[in-house]
Formats: structure tokens, sequence, C-alpha cells
């Protein structure tokens, strides 16, 4: 590493703090990932605990648990706190922690934008729930359609949504854009883009759609914005808007965003099945090929959404197609895991019980998926809670169930100590058995005709029975919930120590001690196969060529140049958070915003990323 | 311990007997029952849900039993060695690559079919329109002159095209017997069309979340024989019935306390489009929006405190009675109002 | 030779991958999102181009005149930032500043134009509540020239390092990534330009 011949104003020294500071100015991705990871377990308990108050509200007819008004703002905030505040930063903390373990590297490629990516979440998430202080909770549904969302039809609490979500865009892209740069630039020497775990390639792929989708979301919720505090007529039908716009502006997001929320647990099991069956992911370039299908498909089927607002005969037999067609790629995939899963050794402790009840629940919510990707079926299917199961079983036992894998098989990584298979155990059959109490019979609820989003139903309807089910599904993975989060506080402390390499590992991240130290590897690796540890530890088993790791004993780890800690990301996330806040308050007060996002981007350009001589 | 072959089929036994047991039913018991089609568009409809549906359970019961198997064969016990290292097989990629894309094709035409059978109206089609307000539904026949709420008569055997509006958000029309759901979208005109085979009174629901009142927007979709039409038709067409005692006194508080502002009542002063027509609610088999039956303790539960029935509705909002203690109303005149209610056949 | 590799070095740049250099890489992948942004606000105008129930209608209001010469002038800038950049990569340090200090003048008097219009067509009766067309025209046109403000901005506060600390040829990339920026901002306000001023001399469907 040649030296900077140019002399830099600034400190040698490399600038860390302690304590709390520490954490506020902490630019590790691993630190970073740990906050994600903690913030959005909470949301996730909170948006169970709005799941848990719905559906003890439909256990019978005519329960008044709730009023109408509640009840709608429960569902609309259940969606928006899962969606946006659980599945996608928990993802983010996978990202965030593993990726640079997994293509080698000591960190992201812009730490302190890394470090602004979770504060602006923080806050994002902070004003999306900001409505429950003032008794103004967005009750609009999660995907807010016009006209409901005008301001003739709906309270405050939609601003809240509108301001929310602007400021989580900012959040997503910003990470989005670093991840990017990060898995394109910063791979261990020898890591060709086919030979990165899969994991990092569906993270590649989620960072592209973020990039791409998240924007006309945001140009929807300003159009509604403009709408609603400045009279800007974009979805008003009396001034010649169409409120189908919304619709369409919503989905080419919302399309994209739940392949968003699919593709990280896709990529965490296409790790974990091949370690817990000692075989390597049969058919690797068709998984990833898959995904990159799956991505691009994945702008082309937004209409899916809209088949009952009056498409043309032609736009829905396009868009049942290309829906048809997206389930093709997705199809491969599971058959590519199901024949690893083949002949395989399987070791079934939890990570691999996650994963392989992932494989089940998920084609289940996929196979619904296909029936209402037929429009005319989708006439008896659409608003139902058929839909609702499709949701719940590709998303709860989809990315959740995936998640989980994660946490299970990345725990020791992240802590050095192993969590309590026991425990592990029954969360998961707690969870697969809840999972499908829960949502198997809302297929059927919804075949039986039951409407989405009432607050209540009449007796006599032949529906009674199976929402008491339903129900006590819900209590039932709440007993799981407990279980892990038990385990997770007491194996945290206590557990057994890990090891570098408890799960005998196939790629990077088991080459280096858990917790990793702060610069990940001491020595940069030298990869030369696809599943680097593994090739290396086995040369006998097949003509891959072992990597290269280097040892740590004669490196001088404090010669390794890591990048100062800042609190400029944390104070322009501030101004970006806060900005948006004010201007709930008073539209003119998000100068205020402006003018601290101002300094702290400033601040920031100024101030140097790492220590002289870098 | 079974064998693994054996569990698997157990099992998959178990799952098989849960599904039959439900497949049973029909829409006397179930109101809203989406697989039992009474006219010739769901018929259509449903003989490509059950394609789909045969197909979707068949993968399913596959990927679950190979899973089952899978997991059951091949557990790792003690001893056992580092497995073959297979890194894929291309041919098989291909292979399950092209079958997945068959059925997708198998399903994908009839998908086509039906879309383009059920897309426009016969000719000569019976001619209604239903206007979606919060929560409920203003219906016209143009050709007949007609004018009615929240009760849709259609002749059997005649088909019916239906224009689908909205006044304020959007909602939707389902009658899963009758008819697929179709969104009703201010400021477009969405069309659906049926015959209706059965008659029948059918249960209907709006499906696009539109507000408070969402679940409390329904509706009856009465599949008339040809001549109970007629006479329907001919019922319609006349003036409200003329009240007489008690029903009298009912017409003067009407008036008096501004209802006539919203409603409308052929033949009398009440001329207001704002709320449902009341013309022949005495005939109807509910009243507000499929929420109460049409007798006189329902008819009063609902003058008594609409709010309560229906909350966030524009009457209790804006209706004098309820927003001013001044203008209450007294059990007396809701009694009253109750008979001119009943009265309006 | 010495100044490429220096160039090269920029300060967290190590691990390259594909020899993009890191921040260029960013501002890529940023503008392709920012793509997307001002695509579906251009989408929105389009949908509504004819849905307008009252006047200023576009053929009415817009001047392509006036707005062929703030474009042209928009143009040139870009023009001026080639020559900056030219100039900060070869050291020519007083040519750099002279041409830094055009992009952003030229791109000032870009805003200034915008500005001007906006007044005039208040004026003249349309504004964002008007009718759709106002509230389209505004947003996307109110958007690029925020994003030309930044640009400017940007472009100000590079000449001010120049003049202070001084920017030499190795680091240069700060100036080019400026570059990247403003030229996507001219060449979505030729697609904005071709869209809403070009095709409203057009004949149009609408019913009015």
């Amino acid at each position: 590493m040649a030296t900077h011949s140019t002399t830099v104003k600034g400190i040698s020294e490399r600038v860390t703090y302690t304590g709390l500071m520490s954490w506020l100015t902490t630019v590790d991705h691993k630190r970073i990932g740990v906050l994600y990871g903690f913030t959005a377990m909470f949301f996730f308990l909170v948006g169970g605990l709005e799941a848990t108050v719905i559906r003890m509200q439909l256990f019978s007819p005519g329960l008044t648990l709730v009023t109408p008004g509640m009840y709608n703002s429960l569902f609309t905030m259940h969606a928006l706190t899962m969606i946006f505040l659980a599945v996608m930063p928990l993802g983010a903390a996978f990202f965030n922690f593993i990726i640079p373990l997994q293509i080698g590297a000591r960190d992201v490629a812009f730490p302190r934008l890394n470090a602004f990516s979770y504060w602006v979440f923080l806050f994002g998430a902070l004003l999306l729930n900001g409505g429950w202080l003032i008794n103004a909770v967005p009750d609009v549904g999660w995907f807010a359609y016009a006209p409901l969302t005008a301001n003739e039809y709906s309270g405050f609490g939609t601003n809240f949504f509108i301001l929310g979500l602007l400021v989580l865009g900012v959040s997503s892209v910003a990470a989005a854009c670093n991840f990017i740069v990060t898995i394109l630039n910063m791979r261990a020497p020898g890591m060709t883009l086919m030979r990165m775990p899969v994991f990092v390639w569906m993270t590649l792929i989620i960072s592209l759609l973020l990039v791409f989708a998240f924007p006309v979301l945001t140009v929807g919720l300003i159009e509604l914005l403009l709408q609603r505090f400045y009279d800007m007529q974009f979805f008003t039908v009396s001034q010649g808007g169409e409120p189908i716009l919304w619709q369409h502006l919503f989905w080419i997001f919302g399309h994209p965003e739940v392949y968003i929320l699919i593709l990280p647990a896709m990529g965490i099991i296409s790790d974990i099945i091949p370690t817990f069956a000692k075989k390597p992911l049969f058919g690797y370039g068709f998984v990833v090929g898959s995904g990159v299908a799956i991505a691009f498909l994945s702008f082309a089927v937004w209409a899916h959404h809209m088949f009952t607002t009056g498409l043309s005969a032609l736009t829905l037999s396009v868009f049942s197609g290309a829906t048809m067609l997206i389930a093709i790629p997705t199809g491969v995939k599971v058959l590519n895991w199901m024949a690893t899963l083949w002949r395989g050794s399987l070791d079934l402790r939890t990570p691999m019980l996650f994963s392989i009840g992932f494989i089940a629940t998920f084609v289940v919510g996929g196979l619904s998926g296909v029936i209402h990707a037929s429009p005319p079926v989708d006439t008896q299917q659409q608003d139902t809670y058929f839909i609702v199961a499709h949701i719940h079983y590709v998303l709860f036992g989809g990315s959740i169930m995936g998640i989980f894998a994660g946490i299970y098989y990345w725990f020791p990584k992240v802590t050095g100590r192993m969590m309590n298979e026991t425990l592990g155990k029954l969360h998961f059959w707690l969870f697969f058995i809840g999972i499908n109490l829960t949502f198997g019979p809302m297929h059927l609820v919804g075949i039986l005709g039951m409407p989405r989003r009432i607050y209540t139903y009449p007796s006599g309807m032949g529906w009674t029975f199976l929402n008491q089910i339903e129900t006590i599904g819900v209590f039932i993975i709440i007993i799981g919930m407990i279980a892990f989060l038990f385990n997770y506080i007491r194996s945290a402390r206590n557990g057994e120590f890990a090891g570098n390499d408890p799960w005998d590992g196939r790629t990077l991240e088991w080459t280096i001690p858990s917790p990793p130290p702060e610069y990940n590897f001491a020595t940069i690796p030298v990869v030369r196969s696809r599943e680097p540890l593994w090739d290396t530890k086995h040369p006998e088993l097949g003509d891959n060529l072992p990597s290269d790791f280097g040892t740590s004993d004669n490196v001088d780890t404090n010669s390794i140049h890591m990048p100062n800690a800042s609190y400029w990301p944390l104070v322009t996330g501030v101004g970006v958070g806060l900005g948006g806040a004010l201007f709930l308050v008073n539209p003119i007060l998000g100068v205020i915003g402006i003018l601290i996002t101002t300094v702290g981007v400033y601040a920031w350009s100024f101030e140097p990323a790492a220590p002289e001589g870098h | 311990m079974l064998s693994s072959k054996k569990s698997t089929l157990v099992v998959l036994l178990g799952m098989l007997l849960a599904i039959i047991s439900f497949a049973c039913s029909s829409s006397e018991t179930i109101p809203l029952h989406t697989m039992d089609p009474k006219s010739d568009v769901t018929r259509d409809v449903q003989g490509l849900y059950i394609i789909l549906f045969s197909a979707a359970t068949v993968v399913f019961f596959a990927v679950m039993a190979g899973l089952l198997y899978i997991t059951l064969r091949f557990k790792r016990k003690p001893g056992d060695p580092i497995p073959l290292q297979t890194h894929g097989n291309r041919s098989l990629e291909i292979l399950w690559t092209i079958i997945p894309s068959v059925i997708l094709i198998v399903i994908l035409v009839p998908t086509w079919q039906v879309i383009y059978k059920t897309a426009n109206a016969p000719e000569n089609s019976m001619q209604i329109t239903v206007t979606g307000h919060q929560w409920w539904w203003e219906i016209e026949y143009p050709d007949l002159e007609i004018a009615t709420s929240n009760e849709v008569h259609v002749p059997i055997n005649v088909p019916v095209e239906i224009t689908l509006k909205s006044k304020d958000v959007i909602h939707s029309f389902w009658v899963p017997q009758i008819i697929g759901k179709k969104d009703m979208v201010p400021g477009l005109e969405n069309m659906i069309w049926f015959t209706a085979e059965e008659a029948g009174t059918y249960y209907g629901q709006c499906v696009e979340f539109c507000g408070e009142s969402h679940a409390n927007m329904k509706f009856d979709l009465v599949v008339d024989s040809t001549e109970d039409f007629e006479i329907w038709k001919a019922n319609q067409l006349q003036n409200a019935k003329e009240p007489q005692g008690l029903a009298l006194e009912g017409l003067t508080i009407f008036t008096s306390k501004g209802c006539t502002g919203c409603h409308k009542i052929e033949g009398t002063v009440a001329m207001g489009t704002i709320g449902p027509n009341l013309t022949h609610i005495g005939s109807r088999n509910k009243i507000a929006a499929g929420m109460l039956d049409n007798n006189a303790d329902d008819i009063a539960k609902w003058i008594r405190n609409p709010e309560e029935i229906k909350p966030g509705n524009l009457m209790s909002k804006t209706g004098g009675m309820y927003t001013d203690t001044k203008f209450a109303l007294s059990e007396d005149e809701i009694q009253a109002l109750v008979a001119y209610i009943q009265s309006l056949k | 030779m010495q100044h490429t590799e220096a160039s090269e070095q920029q300060n967290t740049d190590h691990a390259n991958t594909t020899k993009l250099n890191m921040r260029k890489l960013l501002m890529w992948v940023f503008l392709g999102s920012d793509c997307l942004f001002f695509g579906a606000f251009i989408a929105t105008y389009m949908l509504y181009r004819n849905s307008s129930l009252v006047g200023p209608y576009p053929q009415e209001i817009l001047s392509i005149p006036v707005t062929s010469a703030s474009t042209f002038i928009l143009l040139t800038s870009s023009l001026a930032m080639v020559l900056a950049l030219t100039a900060f990569q070869r050291g020519n340090t007083s040519a750099a500043r002279f041409w830094l200090f055009s992009t952003a003048f030229l791109g000032c008097t870009f805003l200034g134009f915008q500005v001007f219009e906006f007044y005039t067509f208040v004026e003249e009766g349309l504004t964002p509540q008007t009718n759709l067309f106002g509230a389209t025209f505004f947003t996307l046109t109110g958007f690029h020239g925020f994003h030309v403000m930044l640009g400017v901005i940007w472009l100000f506060s590079l000449l001010g390092v120049s003049m202070t600390r001084g920017i030499p040829a190795e680091k240069s990339l700060d100036v080019e990534l400026a570059g990247l920026y403003w030229h996507f901002v001219d060449i979505v306000w030729i697609v904005i330009f071709t869209v809403v001023y070009l095709l409203s001399s057009l004949p149009s469907a609408s019913s009015h």
C-alpha cells in the first residue's frame, strides 16, 4: 500500500470512542448489523402485537375489542411495521454483518454511509409510528389507495405514512448503493462473481431492485404529499386525476419489494443447506441465474395486484403470462435446494430445520400465488383471506423462517457462542405448527368468501370456527417467540463457546474468530474456488483448489487500517429524520432539517474517512 | 420407528383427509362461498379455478412428499461418510425448467380463453348502473328508469351488464356465486356482465377497503324468475305508497326533521340524492346496506343510533337529530318513522 | 507516470475488483436510481398531458424559444464542466477554476430562466394548483431545478476548496464526480425539454 505523498491536514491517530458514543459513532459494519438486528427484532414484536390484537378481535363474530377505526389502523400498521421495520431491516442486519465476511473484506465500501443508513432507518421507523403519540395513526391500508388517502377521506395519520416511508426510502436506497459497490468492488482476490456465496448474490440483486424500485414509490409519495399539503390534485377525479395512477406507481415499487423481502431468506438457506447436508449447492449457476431472472421479471408483473381494477383483456393476459413466468425460476430454486438435500448427509439441527421448513411453507405460498395469477380466478380471490394466506405463507413461512434460520446459523459468528439446540427445535416446531394453524385455514376461509380488512363479521357465514383456529395458532407462534427470546438472551451470556467454525462451514466467514475482530481478516484471503473453506479442509474430495488464508501469526494487527469513527452520519441522519418530523408539524419547519442535513453533509465530506497514511 | 417411506405416506394421507373433510360445502350454509357458481361467468371461472387448484395440489403433495422423504431418508447417522459432492446436472436443470413451463402454459391458455370470453357483454344485455358510496350502493336501471339502493334485482337467464362507478373512494362489487369482483373506481366506468342461472337471493359485499365501515357495506342480488322480475319492475316504477295513520305521522316527521334533504322518495317532497333512495325500501330484504333485517325492531335500531351499526356514516355525522340534542328523535317519533319506512313497499 | 498513479489512489479505495473507482461506481448507481425518480415524474406528466380540465394549457403558455435559450445555456455548462475537469486533471489550476466557475455561473443562469418562467406562469394564471398541467409541470421542472441547485452549490463548494486548500490532479476525481452528476442533470433536462416543451407543440388528442 503506497502512502499518500500529499499532506492531508488532519489526524494521523485513528478516531475512536468508548461506551455509548462508540455506538453512536460506529462505522463498523458488524456493529451496524447488530443495531439493525435489535431494532428490527423490536419492531417484529410490535408488529406481532398488532397482529395478535387483530386476531383476537376476529376470534368471534361481532366482538368489540377495538373500534373499527383502531382495527383499520392496526392492520395498516401491522403490514407497514412487518414489511419496512422488521423483514427489510432484518435482511439489512445480515447484509451488514455477513457480506463483508463472506467476500473477504474488512468493511463495506462506504462505512459512514452505512451508519447513516441505519440512523435514518431508526428515525424513519419512529416517524412512521409517531402517530400513536397523537392518536393519528395511518389507517388507510399499507398500500394506501387513492382517493381514500385524500384529505377528504382520511385523517392526519396518512401524513405519518407518507413522511415515514419517504425517510425510510432514503435509508434503503443509500444502503443499497453501498452494498452494490461493496459486492462489486471489495471481493477478495480470486473471488469472481460466480464464486460468491449465493447469499452475496441475492444481496446484490436485492440492492439493485431497491435502487430502481424505491424511487418510483418516492415519486408517488411526493405526489400524494403535494396533494394533501398543497392542493396539487394528482389523484383527484374532479380535476381530471386518476386514482389508478397511484396504484401503478405503488405496485411498480411494490412488486420488486416483495422479492426484496423474500430473496434474503432464499440466499440464507442457499448457504445453510449445503453446510448442513455436507454437499455443495446443486445447480449453483441455475440458482443464481434464477435470482437474476426473478429480478428482471419482478419489474414486469406489477399489474397483477390490479387485476380487478378494470384493465383491458390484453393487459390482463400479458401480466398473467409474466406472473406465471416468474413461477418458473422460483420453482427451479426449490428443486435445486431439494436436489442439494438429496443424497446429502443431513444434520437436522435448528438452522437446517428452519431451512427445510422454509421450503415447505414457502412452496405453499408460491402455489397459492400461481392460482391467483389467473385474472378470472383472481376475481374470486382478490381481497379475500386467500390472498392474506398467500402473503403470510410467503412472508412468514418464507422470509421470517429463512431469517430465523440465519439467526441460528450466524449467532455463533456474531456472539462467539452457541444457541441452545433444544430450545431452538422447540421454537421451530412451535412456529411451524403455529404458522400452519394460523394461516392454513385462511385459504379455506378465503374460498368461503371472507373479505380482508373487515373489523368484524356476522355469524352464519361459515367463518367462525376457522377464525378461532387461526387465533389459537397465533398464541402458539407467541410461545415459540418466547422460547427464542429466552434462548437468545441466555445463550448470548452463557452459551457454549463456538470457535471459528462450529458448523463445519464452507464459506469465508467461518475462517475467522467468533466474534470476528474489528478488522475481520488478519490477512485478506486468496480465493480459488466457490467454497473456499470447505475445499481447503477437504482437498481429497474434488478437483477444487484450496484457498490461501495466511496465518495471523506474523501480522501486526495494529497496523491494519480501519476507518475512523464519526458522528456526522448520525447528525446527517438526524437532519433527515427531524426534517420529516418537523414537516408534519409545519412544513416551513422542515427547513431546520435541511439545515442540519447540510451541515452534516459538509462536515462529513471534509472529514477524513481514515487516518492519514492510509 | 416407521421407515421413512411409511411415515411419509401416513402424513400425506392425513393431510389429504383433512382437505377432503373441508371440501364439501355450498352457499346454502355459506353465503359468500366462492366455489358455488350460479351464473355462466362464474361457471367458467370455476372450471379454471379447479384446473389451477388441482395442478397446485398435485405439486403441493409432490413437494411435501419429496421433502418429507428426503428429510427422513437422508438424515445423518453417526459414522456417515461425507456424501458425493455433486455440483449439478445440466440435463436435469433443463428438464425441470421445461416441465413447469409446460404446466404453466397449460394453465395460461384456458386463463386467456376465459379472460377474452368474459371480457365483453353480449349484445342487448340488460343495463344496470351501480355506484358505490361510503357505505351503500346506488342502483339504477337506465333503460327502465328505475332507481333504488342496496338490492339489485335481475331476471333469470337474461344477460345483464352492470356499469360500476363510485362517488367517493374505490369500492368493489362482488357476489361470488353470480359474478367475480370488479373495482368501482371514481372517474372510471368498469363493466361486468353475467347471465344468472338459478333463482335466489345472493349475498354481496364490498371488497375494496373503503374506510371506517368497509366491513359494513353489503348488498343483496336477487335473481328473480321472469314473472317475479316483471312484478318487481312494475312496483319499482310506481311512486311511493301513500301512508296512513302512524305511517303518515312518520312522513311528517321525515319531512320536518330534514331527512328529505338526503333521501329520495318518489311522489313526495323527498328529493335528496346524497343518501339511498327509499321509495320502495319496505319491500327489501335488508336495510342499511345489508346490515340489518327489514323488521320494525331493526329499523328502529338503525334510526335510533346509526353510528352504532355503521360507524362513521354520513347520517350520524350530518343529520341534525344526531348532532344536536335539541333535534333528537323521541321514541314515539322513531316508531312513527319505522311505520312509515315499513309502509314504503 | 506520476500523476496517473496518484489519480488512481483515492482515500478509501483499496480492494478494487472491478477496477472501477468506488465513489465513481457509487455515483453511477445513484444516477441510475435517480433515472427512475425522474422517469416516474415524467410518466405522470405524460399520463396527464391531455387531462387538464381547465387552462392554461401547455401550448398556450410554454415558450419554446425562451426555453431553447435556457436549454442551450445548460448544455454549454456541460461543455464548461468537461473543460473544467480536463484542466483539473492536467493541474492547470487557473483554467480549472475559470471553467468551474463558468459551469456554476451558467447553471445559475439556467436557474434564473426557470425562476423567471415560473414567475411568469403564475402571473398568467398557471399555478401548481390550477390544473393537472400545473401540478405535473411544476413538480417535474421543480425537482429538476432543485437538482440543478444542488449541483450549483456543489460546484461552488468545489471552487471554494480549490481556492483554499487546492484540488491537485490526484484529487480530480472529486471534480469528476460532480461532473457526472452535472451531465446527468443536463441529460434529464433534454428529456424534459422534449417531452414537455417540444411535444406540446404537436396537435394533441385532448377533448378541449
